[in-house]
């Protein structure tokens, strides 16, 4: 009897333990979908819960559409692998089905579906507003992911450009001045940016191209690439470049179209690219329809930024560094040095990559620690001490120095 | 005839997908098709026509203006009909309204666009921060696809004298066609048919005329307007009741058995309207169908001409109601009719009657719930012999309290009986069996205690006006 009587309370025990268990965190349904950015700090998605009643199936909504946020879509929040890791060490603070409503800034009141399943549950679909800033900064001081100004602490603030793209046979800084619309593009993109606390120039008529920029973006065969000209000449990290398309829709109505790139200057390589699309929407204003297509694409833009930065963040600041040589040097002497620059470099940065190592030129993109090397003047005063004691008669000479570019030359003397 | 019924289908499935009644534009045909060898008068003709007017302008609708000449010009060609040839009245419609009706759509697209743009679109950049009003293309879109026209006919009509009485019958109804626009130039089809027929007593002998709105009228004219009053009543109801002109709305919130909902007096909802309160569900093969989960009566109309977010409330008395669910018109004559067996004094020999009694829902109109006047007949056997004899017409006040599905109420008559005419108070204890229909037990003190059990129904149509025949056969 008493043998009957603990094993009841031991099964009953377990069924209750089993009942009460808390129930894994995982969204029911899996069905979110990105709608709109309605502001540099919000976004809108459309989310789907599932639930035995009506509150359950809101409340796996709410966290569903927080859920995609962070880990769904293309640009999630959390991208990379440690961010996830310590992510999941913090889980059920965020993504707990009862609290995650803190980061819901509105709600639809209207279902765009409801509906209830052959099993009995209620399946609905709602538009909610999620505050991506509040739940940045909420990762931010969990420590998951870094924030902008962490990034800035490591290798500085973020430098971008902002640039229409135009033909081979236009100026990008004319048409800013000419085209109400592309400056207009300029300045909503240049908000979100600044929201996001980067650095941002959009450049005028003062900038000029640094002749040997254009020397080198020849010799590189991209010198038709005007926008990679303004960024180096103007020494941004990245550059963005835009287009702008808007056409008459419908019944008279107006639609936006915008294409947005990003690059890294340095490179110029193409770290993304976005296009946004306005409603076709009765407006008298063309500037409504342009404004709704860039905040349709800008926070996947942002995202594929933030996360290059965060990337290059592990090698230190990036640098472009050209150092030619004059003619006159016996081919061996010329040798010694090139490769005695290569390693004087490669000793002092993390990482290098060479681009170009010809008779007359070295062209390689540096990526140094801010402590050591925190703008590209610090590393040509090293170079140059180096230099002039390994190979006394010669000397480096500045010819072009900005945030991301060292220009130098070899001289005797 | 194909096209008729793809369409006609077609519509109820589409109404099954939508949960916000969308606005529509109509315009219609002057005029009635009338069946070869009915013999309507000309001035009943018109009467029917300008009233016609008055009960299918619902406030749901905008309306289309056709100019007087395409009217005549339409009316040259569509009189010559003597049956309801469907496709080729489209095919005059099509030709001489169509160009005429788009226009005033292109004229009117951006105005009633405003009607169309969602919920959602309020409040998305467009019209929060760059305070555009957010009418998109596919809200004009929904404008110039809503364009509707409908042609009234009538296949029945007959005045039968007999004795001291005379008798009219109407027949008829309405044909719907649909502006679709899909096609170009635009296409006009039918959509569908809706009839109804109905009928008015009058005796002859009435000393005087007939007061019907302030008019005097033979007794010819009395059974002519009672047979249109009701034969209209009708109508109204069978052109809410077709899908696309049904009105529909989410539920926006509920508390307790109240249910707050996005329709107001701008689509000319009243109070104690009725709406079913519908589900979606997925069956076991994952087909999407719609279920009747409860019904409601609409007990405060929001003023939303002024405020679009000033919402309506409904009160459910059957079934359950959830946020998120959808309301769904369900249309009914403003009327209920009791069916009552009554036990009576003591005294009498056969001490019952059967009560035949009409509730006019007339609070409706002033914004006050569950008030009618009422008149009853009520027959019960002649004193000494088995024949059933009036024992009592009455005329009253009804006001009624509904707490879910028990109602509970107050009657307050005047009525003329054999003993003189007395007053009489009344408690009312009803509680909903059906959507439509209620089982209930009425005390009344007349002096003495009286009582009974009734049902109460409450019809989508009626083939007569009760009041009117009654005031016909009683020469009032």
């Amino acid at each position: 009897m008493r043998k009957i009587k603990t094993l009841s309370f031991i099964l009953f025990s377990l069924v209750l333990i089993i009942y009460c268990a808390k129930k894994p965190m995982v969204p029911a349904t899996g069905e979110a979908t990105f709608v709109e950015t309605y502001s540099p700090a919000e976004v809108v998605i459309l989310a789907t819960g599932v639930g035995k009643n009506l509150v359950e199936a809101e409340k796996d909504a709410r966290y569903q559409a927080v859920h995609f946020v962070l880990l769904g879509g293309t640009d999630p929040i959390l991208q990379r692998e440690e961010e996830r890791v310590k992510f999941n060490l913090i889980k059920e603070n965020i993504l707990n089905k009862d609290s995650v409503v803190k980061f819901i800034s509105w709600e639809d009141d209207k279902y765009q579906k409801r509906i209830k399943l052959s099993d009995g549950r209620l399946k609905i679909s709602k538009l909610m507003r999620v505050n991506k800033r509040i739940l940045t900064e909420y990762l931010v001081n969990k420590g998951v992911i870094k924030g902008v100004e962490e990034i800035s602490e490591e290798i500085g603030t973020p430098f971008v450009m902002v640039i229409p793209q135009v033909s081979k046979d236009e100026s990008p800084i004319e048409k800013l001045a000419t085209s109400f619309l592309h400056k207009k593009a300029a300045q909503i993109i240049e908000a979100f940016l600044t929201a996001r606390k980067y650095n941002v120039s959009v450049p005028d008529a003062t900038v000029q191209i640094n002749e040997l920029v254009s020397a080198l973006a020849e010799e590189r065969k991209i010198k038709e690439d005007i926008s990679y000209l303004y960024a180096l000449t103007i020494g941004s990290d990245i550059y963005i470049t835009f287009t702008v398309d808007i056409t008459s829709g419908r019944y008279g109505t107006r639609k936006a179209s915008v294409g947005i790139r990003i690059y890294e200057t340095t490179t110029g390589r193409l770290l993304g690219t976005e296009t946004g699309y306005s409603p076709e929407v009765q407006t008298t204003s063309d500037q409504v329809v342009l404004e709704s297509a860039i905040n349709d694409c800008m926070d996947r833009v942002l995202s594929r930024m933030t996360n290059y930065w965060k990337d290059d963040i592990k090698y230190g600041l990036q640098y472009k560094i050209v150092i030619k040589f004059p003619t006159g040097i016996p081919s061996e002497r010329l040798e010694k040095m090139q490769f005695a620059l290569l390693d004087m470099l490669k000793e002092g940065v993390n990482k290098s990559k060479e681009n170009i190592v010809s008779e007359r030129t070295i062209d390689l993109i540096v990526w140094a620690k801010r402590d050591k090397f925190p703008e590209a003047r610090s590393i040509y005063s090293y170079l140059k001490d180096r230099f002039i004691s390994v190979f006394p008669g010669y000397t480096l000479s500045r010819i072009t120095l900005n945030r991301k570019l060292l220009v130098c030359e070899v001289k005797k003397g | 005839m194909v096209n008729f019924i793809i369409l006609f289908f077609y519509s109820f499935k589409y109404a099954e997908t939508t949960s916000t009644y969308l606005r529509k534009s109509i315009s219609y045909y002057e005029g009635f098709i009338v069946q070869r060898n009915l013999d309507i008068p000309k001035n009943f003709l018109d009467t029917l026509f300008s009233n016609l007017k008055k009960k299918i302008f619902l406030e749901r609708f905008d309306y289309n203006p056709i100019p007087q000449y395409l009217q005549e010009k339409v009316k040259s060609q569509v009189e010559r009909f003597d049956t309801l040839h469907l496709e080729r009245i489209s095919d005059i419609l099509e030709k001489e309204f169509v160009p005429e009706i788009v226009k005033i759509l292109e004229a009117a697209k951006e105005v009633r666009a405003k009607e169309f743009v969602s919920s959602e679109e309020r409040v998305n950049f467009l019209t929060t921060k760059a305070k555009e009003i957010g009418v998109t293309a596919d809200d004009i879109e929904k404008v110039l696809n809503a364009g509707y026209i409908f042609v009234p006919f009538i296949n029945d009509y007959s005045l039968i004298r007999e004795k001291d009485l005379i008798m009219v019958k109407l027949g008829g109804g309405i044909i719907w066609y649909h502006i679709s626009m899909r096609f170009s130039p635009p296409k006009l089809i039918p959509l569908v048919k809706k009839s109804t027929s109905s009928f008015g007593v009058a005796n002859i002998k009435k000393k005087g005329s007939y007061l019907w709105g302030g008019r005097s009228l033979s007794s010819e004219e009395y059974t002519q307007y009672s047979a249109m009053n009701a034969f209209l009543k009708n109508l109204e109801v069978l052109t809410k009741e077709i899908p696309e002109f049904r009105l529909s709305s989410d539920i926006i919130s509920t508390y307790g058995k109240e249910i707050i909902f996005r329709l107001g007096n701008k689509e000319g909802i009243k109070v104690d309207d009725k709406f079913n309160i519908v589900e979606f569900y997925e069956d076991e093969k994952g087909i999407r169908k719609i279920k009747n989960v409860g019904y409601c009566l609409v007990s405060k109309v929001g003023n939303n001409k002024i405020d679009r977010n000033n919402y309506s409330i409904a009160k459910r008395y059957l079934g359950k109601s959830e946020a998120g669910m959808t309301l769904i018109e369900r249309p009914r004559l403003p009327i209920d009719i009791l069916f009552r067996f009554v036990f009576l004094k003591e005294e009498w020999e056969n001490n019952f009657g059967i009560d035949l009694e009409f509730d006019y829902n007339i609070g409706r109109y002033f914004y006050f719930s569950q008030f009618f006047t009422t008149f009853n007949l009520m027959f019960g056997p002649e004193k000494g012999t088995d024949t059933l004899e009036i024992k009592e017409i009455g005329f009253g006040l009804i006001k009624k309290f509904n707490f879910y599905f028990l109602s509970l109420g107050m009657e307050g008559k005047g009525k003329i009986t054999n003993d003189g005419i007395k007053p009489e108070g009344k408690g009312i204890l009803e509680f909903f069996l059906l959507p439509d229909l209620k089982l209930g037990t009425k005390i009344g003190y007349d002096g003495e205690i009286n009582y009974g059990f009734h049902l109460n129904y409450n019809p989508p149509t009626l083939p007569f006006d009760p009041f009117a025949i009654f005031r016909g056969l009683f020469r009032l």
